[in-house]
């Protein structure tokens, strides 16, 4: 007798459709209501005419979300219905039992529920392009393109579904372990981050985006989703979809999941099924995997109730405390998946040994954020490691992102950050009253570019105080000085983002406004338009006085004006002749002039030749 | 030719087959008869390629059933859980096996239909259960197998389709040189079908013969002596079970009848009969030594 190979069976195929076939009908259904059949709704309403590149825009910026979520959704209940026999002791045995190999099983299976999907995507978008063309607006970009996406999304959706499925011998665990997935790493990074915060000094993760987010495939696909349209002059004239390459490398993505399920269908114990984890090496990674998962989000949540509103961050006390709750979280979700593992409550006598190397690691976890292992807590770059540095200081008459790039003012936001580190014990001191402090507090975000290309990024939120200025090694003197430095100082003048070549900018006009106020309550407001030689005799006398200093010194701790008799604003157009991206859509403006920037400041008292300018052009009443 | 050599399954650490062996020759029909829990589920389905052995060899004809379809194509097997889909007619389900039996024979299951009398555009799941077991034999025997592995095949069916099925099957093996191999603790229904018998008993197959020589070689011989107590026994026969009420044993011995009782005259009973032992009193008396004797209960 040989051995043959057999890796397809239409009998299968057919069966498998024919079992599902209330499922296909289901997502046949949602999809002809939400492309032909929208589309003909929205076409046949007289009072909206819709031209071929709105329409398109239409198609793919509201259909592809939905294409989204209908393969994230579909893409698991299609693996389930065609892989549930993997989770019935019975049905698996019985398949098994047939003369076809466990390819032929699992190419058949996975392949019947592909068909399912790609027919429905296709007539549907069929259908969409008839009615699109039955109303003059066929777009065979949009419609084309719609399709792709769709059938990519699904490649990946399904694929993965179904590797959930192979994977489990139970078929609620599939759609669980499916969703838990999809989000999980995107969940933990955003849970790390929360815990890092809490507890590394000059952590912020809030800010920056997830770094696991392609791990995590519908936030970064959601993400991704992009449609514009495409110009010639003023009109639009079609559609552009961005991103294609995320898509692609999702679909691919999806091959090798599909792959990886059929080398573990291979290796797959048909004895395995009814049980919650159905391959052997991956029982491990599930219980430990649910033990870390359980100890970063109860545990936190549990801490965040115990101790957050009795005790604060940075604390030894908060600290241990956490941990406590994240050990009882994290041995939560050790046991209940052993449970789940073993199918008993028995458990606890046999696995204590796990219990105690997951409580061990998370306290060895817990430790080593505070106690700074890796030196985070201390790094400050070399001054010479430094390309560039973005300040955001926002405190008292200071407020707004600023650009370093001089040595001087390196080194003094490098005094500023070493002062902030060394001063970790008094802010945490501060930040365990319960009592909220009634000091000052300020905001500093500092990010590095360095000479590596990298970008090294700290967070602080500080609290200050007066009476520690003249003391030269306290944050509070080496932020003010920070805050007094040349480049700050101009960029708090003229705004954060004013090109560094000043001098070769044509002033083109502005703009000036000035409320005023009587008491502290508005009163009324005047503005002008200023021309060409307005402008350029504004911006001369505004040159004189930040060469002079005759600008509003930073401070700290200035109080809010309450007393303002007026607030004066000015916005002066410019056109940089450098800038050939911005000079090739520069738009005409006044006369003859061009501009392609502007920069906006506050006309402080202290600006006395730039108010003596504004006065001399008599266009509104100055004080 | 089925053979299982040295096989050893384990289920989390418990050895549920623990170096199985067994020969089933071609065209016997090979009971195999054991108490509950030992193993003979477990090796059927490592016969039909459900379950991959740990270590040991299974082939048909001397080829490894596993992963192998054209071997399975030629084995058909009703396990005691037979699998169906729950929206399935008999017909669809005849449909299923047509398309996956490349011998499948769909003039033997219209000629089938009288036996079995069953509505096929019927929904399996709404059969009895003893209806579905017939579903399963009507399907399986069409299949044309060379092998036919059956697991308590005639559970919940009436007595008269028992018959009917087992006429059917010795019509195949008959007919076609269908090698069959049934588990069942059905064994006088065992004893009029079978023509090797195996016995297994945890994990392990500790005899296999044909059933005329399995029942050649355990007698019961009933004694009776002058003596309130009975002389010594020969010390070369080997006694598997005495039991005694009053001056009559009974005494069941390993060996051949005619030996043995020529033996016994040297202990002058008055009165010595051998009667052939039924494989149910060989079952129970061959598991004796294995803890599985049938013990007195007293209320």
């Amino acid at each position: 007798m040989r051995s043959v190979t057999s890796y397809f069976n239409r009998e299968l195929l057919r069966g498998a459709l024919q079992r599902t076939w209330p499922l296909w009908a289901a997502y046949t259904l949602i999809w002809l209501l939400l492309l032909p059949v929208t589309l003909f709704i929205r076409l046949s309403d007289r009072h909206i005419v819709y031209s071929r590149p709105t329409l398109s825009y239409e198609l793919l910026n509201t259909g592809l979300p939905s294409g989204v979520m209908m393969a994230a959704v579909f893409g698991i209940f299609f693996a389930m219905a065609m892989f549930a026999y993997l989770t019935n002791p019975r049905a698996t045995n019985g398949m098994h039992a047939m003369p076809i190999r466990r390819e032929g099983l699992f190419l058949t299976h996975y392949l019947a529920g592909l068909f399912c999907q790609v027919v429905t995507l296709l007539v549907s978008f069929a259908l969409a392009a008839l009615v699109t063309a039955a109303f003059g607006v066929f777009d065979g970009y949009a419609v084309g393109m719609g399709l792709l996406l769709c059938v990519l999304l699904v490649l990946f959706f399904y694929s993965f579904g179904v590797l959930c499925m192979v994977c489990v011998g139970q078929i609620l665990a599939g759609a669980v372990f499916y969703g838990i997935l999809n989000f999980l790493f995107v969940g933990m990074e955003a849970l790390l981050r929360s815990f890092a915060g809490n507890f590394l000094y000059g952590y912020d993760g809030r800010s920056s985006a997830f770094s696991t987010a392609p791990l995590s495939p519908p936030v970064e696909i959601a993400s991704s989703l992009s449609v514009s349209y495409v110009y010639d002059g003023i009109d639009p004239i079609g559609v552009r979809v961005f991103h294609l390459g995320t898509f692609a490398a999702y679909a691919a993505a999806g091959l090798v999941l599909a792959a990886l399920a059929l080398l573990l269908y291979r290796k797959r114990r048909s004895e395995m099924t009814g049980n919650t984890v159905a391959i052997g090496w991956l029982r491990p990674v599930f219980k430990y995997g649910v033990a870390l998962c359980s100890a970063f989000s109860l545990g936190q949540l549990l801490s965040y109730f115990v101790f957050e509103l009795t005790d604060s961050t940075y604390t030894a006390g908060a600290l241990i405390g956490t941990i406590a709750c994240m050990i009882f979280a994290g041995l939560i979700g050790y046991y209940a998946a052993e449970m789940l593992l073993k199918k008993s409550f028995r458990v606890f006598k046999t696995s204590w040994k796990g219990a105690l190397a997951t409580s061990a690691v998370l306290i060895l976890i817990g430790l080593s954020f505070p106690l700074d292992l890796t030196g985070y807590q201390t790094r400050v770059p070399e001054q010479s490691d430094i390309v560039s540095a973005t300040v955001d200081l926002y405190g008292g008459n200071v407020s707004g992102s600023f650009n370093l790039s001089g040595q001087e003012s390196i080194a003094l936001l490098r005094d500023a950050h070493c002062a902030v580190i060394t001063d970790k014990a008094r802010q945490t001191e501060y930040n365990r009253r319960y009592v909220p402090f009634d000091g000052d507090t300020c905001t500093l975000r500092i990010t590095y570019e360095l000479a590596d290309g990298t970008e090294l990024f700290r967070s602080y939120d500080l609290s200050i105080d007066e009476a520690l200025l003249s003391d030269p090694s306290s944050p509070e003197s080496a932020l003010t000085k920070l805050a007094n430095c040349t480049e700050i100082t101009r960029a708090r003048v003229l705004g954060g983002w004013v090109p560094d070549n000043l001098e070769e900018l044509r002033i083109t006009g502005g703009y000036l406004n000035c409320s005023y106020y009587s008491d502290g309550k508005y009163s009324h407001s005047q503005e002008a338009e200023l021309n060409a030689a307005q402008a350029n005799s504004a911006f001369t006398a505004l040159m004189q006085d930040c060469a002079a200093g005759s600008i509003e010194s930073a401070d700290l701790f200035a109080a809010e004006e309450d007393d303002c008799e007026y607030y004066l604003s000015l916005e002066l157009w410019y056109f940089d002749p450098s800038d050939s991206e911005a000079r090739a859509s520069a738009t005409k403006h006044t006369g003859e002039e061009l501009y392609n920037g502007s920069f906006y400041l506050r006309v402080t008292p202290d600006m006395v030749s730039t108010l003596r300018a504004l006065r001399g052009l008599n266009l509104i009443e100055l004080p | 030719m089925i053979e299982v050599r040295s096989v050893v399954k384990t289920f989390d650490g418990f050895a549920a087959l623990d170096g199985a062996t067994l020969t089933v020759p071609k065209g016997a029909i090979y009971g195999l008869v054991g108490p509950n829990g030992a193993g003979k589920t477990t090796l059927l389905r490592h016969l039909t390629g459900v379950y991959r052995q740990d270590s040991g060899e299974i082939t048909f004809e001397g080829v490894p059933v596993w992963e192998n379809a054209y071997v399975k194509a030629c084995i058909a097997s009703i396990p005691d859980d037979w699998h169906y889909f729950m929206q399935s007619s008999v017909r669809d389900m005849m449909k299923f096996y047509r398309g996956l039996y490349p011998h499948f024979d769909a003039g033997r299951y219209e000629k089938l239909k009288g036996v079995f009398n069953i509505d096929e555009r019927h929904a399996v799941r709404r059969l009895s259960k003893g209806q579905q077991k017939q579903v399963a034999f009507w399907l399986a025997l069409c299949c044309m197998p060379d092998y036919l592995l059956l697991d308590e095949p005639v559970d919940g069916l009436d007595p008269v389709m028992r018959r009917q099925v087992w006429s059917l099957v010795m019509q195949d093996v008959a007919e076609n040189g269908t090698t069959v191999l049934v588990s069942s603790h059905n064994l006088r229904e065992l004893e009029d079908v079978c023509d090797h018998v195996g016995v297994m008993n945890r994990g392990k197959v500790l005899l296999e013969r044909s059933l005329s020589e399995l029942q050649d070689n355990t007698v019961k011989i009933q004694l009776a002596f002058d003596s309130e107590e009975p002389p010594q026994l020969p010390a070369e026969l080997t006694v598997l079970h005495h039991s005694r009420v009053g001056r009559l044993h009974t005494i069941i011995f390993r060996g051949r009848a005619d030996y043995i009782t020529e033996r016994l005259k040297i202990c002058s009973p008055v009165f010595m009969e051998a009667i052939p032992l039924t494989l149910e009193e060989i079952f129970i008396y061959e598991l004796g030594g294995e803890d599985y004797a049938v013990r007195d209960i007293v209320l």
